[in-house]
């Protein structure tokens, strides 16, 4: 392979990226809101309630990613007859995969914040809907930074699954161009791709643990 | 001000409370000591409604918390609660906020006060505690004894008609103590209602209008400092107090 194919494919390969750069946003902004409603779902009281969000958890932590996309976008077709859209059943089956993991972050983030703290803000006449959102939930996102950035991280590699259905992303794109140039050169290709795109969502987790640092 | 009833408590298997009865006047400091496990700081939590008494008779000012173990409205509730001011044994700041933001969150949050407005009222208070030079700093970068005294102020600020302290000095070191001793001093010489939940036997003696001893569950007996201190009328709390003269 020589540089002026690099040339022809990178076209492709920008395509592939932006694809992955969809994916890749479109599921934070669903699942991360979602996530908090499964966390605070599953740390219900009732027992039908909690149980609810405690077997979703399970099944979407349970099973392969892989299969949640073959499913998400199979299932509906056979038993409604409805055809989805390749690409939204993709970033649909990674916003329920995603949001479990979410949950349970937020849930330990939620958790490990003293009960004084709660005892403090309800003494002060704060509502529980005001404690969480002015006392508990400042301390949380910056206890749940750490895990969180294993999250993005594994979600960026994470969007090459959406190739099973046959969604062209980065690696299905870098791989029509192995095929091509019958060369595996541009698979390495893709990993420095995917290694950069990490290094920028490492970087912005340093800055954002920088911002939170100003408390302990 | 504040008036309980035959109060109880359990938890699980555990009777704490064994029917508890005490009044509180205005303007009065009573001080409630006691050994570890008798039932005090679940006292003070249970007239803060951080506990739920299972019987009994609490009112304050007049309006019931709860009446024979049922309790009012939770509008009712409301209304108390902004009557009632509590400090923690382990302080209990918003680690998150600077300690002018600590002392004035809820007067903007709860009260919907303007910033300027609460801002001032919070630089009064801490005046009072004397930390207005540490308003820009977050709580861990002061001690012990400062996180106290803003947790005061942060109380002071909502201006409650009682205030409860549980055990206020037990987490700090003798040195830090005394400061913190001091502001209570200060608010119990202008009037403030108080009750006092302690270990310090100094205090209790030479601040407070009235004495509690309670024992396992129950009020084993009740007077001034003199009374308490110098003419226990019950064995125990004769054992008691006599540890500490």
């Amino acid at each position: 392979m020589n540089y002026d194919a690099i040339v022809k494919w990178s076209g492709v390969y920008l395509e592939g990226t932006w694809v992955l750069a969809k994916i890749f946003f479109l599921t934070l902004a669903f699942a991360l809101p979602l996530g908090l409603l499964i966390a605070v779902g599953r740390g219900s009281k009732n027992p039908f309630i909690w149980r609810i969000f405690h077997y979703y958890i399970a099944v979407f932590r349970g099973t392969p990613l892989i299969l949640q996309l073959i499913v998400v976008f199979y299932a509906p077709s056979y038993i409604f007859g409805i055809n989805l859209d390749r690409f939204a059943a993709a970033v649909m089956a990674f916003v329920f995969n995603y949001a479990a993991y979410f949950a349970e972050i937020y849930r330990g983030g939620i958790n490990s914040i003293p009960r004084g703290q709660y005892e403090a803000a309800q003494v002060l006449g704060f509502s529980r809907i005001q404690t969480f959102l002015k006392i508990i939930s400042p301390q949380m996102v910056k206890r749940i930074a750490l895990p969180m950035s294993n999250e993005f991280t594994t979600l960026v590699k994470d969007t090459a699954l959406v190739s099973t259905l046959a969604v062209v992303e980065l690696y299905r794109s870098a791989r029509n161009a192995a095929a091509a140039t019958t060369s595996i050169i541009p698979l390495f290709a893709a990993g420095a791709v995917y290694l950069v795109l990490n290094y920028f969502v490492t970087r912005f987790f340093i800055w954002f643990e920088k911002r939170l640092d100003y408390y302990r | 001000m504040i008036v309980c009833e035959d109060i109880k408590k359990s938890f699980s298997e555990l009777e704490v409370l064994k029917g508890i009865s005490l009044n509180v006047k205005s303007g009065e400091v009573l001080s409630v000591i006691g050994t570890s496990g008798s039932g005090k700081s679940t006292m003070v939590r249970c007239l803060n409604m951080l506990e739920t008494v299972d019987g009994g008779t609490i009112k304050v000012d007049g309006i019931a918390i709860c009446e024979n173990g049922i309790y009012s409205s939770k509008r009712t509730l409301a209304s108390v609660a902004e009557k009632m001011g509590m400090v923690f044994q382990q302080f209990n700041l918003f680690p998150h906020l600077s300690v002018l933001r600590n002392v004035m969150e809820a007067l903007t949050v709860v009260r919907k006060m303007k910033k300027r407005e609460a801002e001032e009222i919070a630089f009064s208070a801490l005046n009072k505690t004397g930390l207005s030079d540490k308003a820009a700093a977050y709580p861990y970068q002061l001690s012990g004894g400062q996180q106290q005294r803003v947790a005061i102020a942060r109380a002071l600020a909502l201006s409650p008609k009682v205030l409860s302290f549980d055990e206020p000095t037990s987490s700090l070191d003798p040195e830090l103590t005394g400061e913190v001793l001091a502001v209570l001093k200060t608010l119990a010489e202008e009037g403030t209602t108080m009750i006092v939940v302690t270990h310090e036997m100094g205090f209790a003696k030479d601040v407070s209008d009235r004495v509690i001893f309670m024992d396992r569950g129950v009020v084993a007996e009740e007077g001034t400092p003199d009374a308490i201190f110098s003419h226990p009328k019950n064995e125990r709390t004769a054992q008691f107090v006599g540890k500490f003269r």
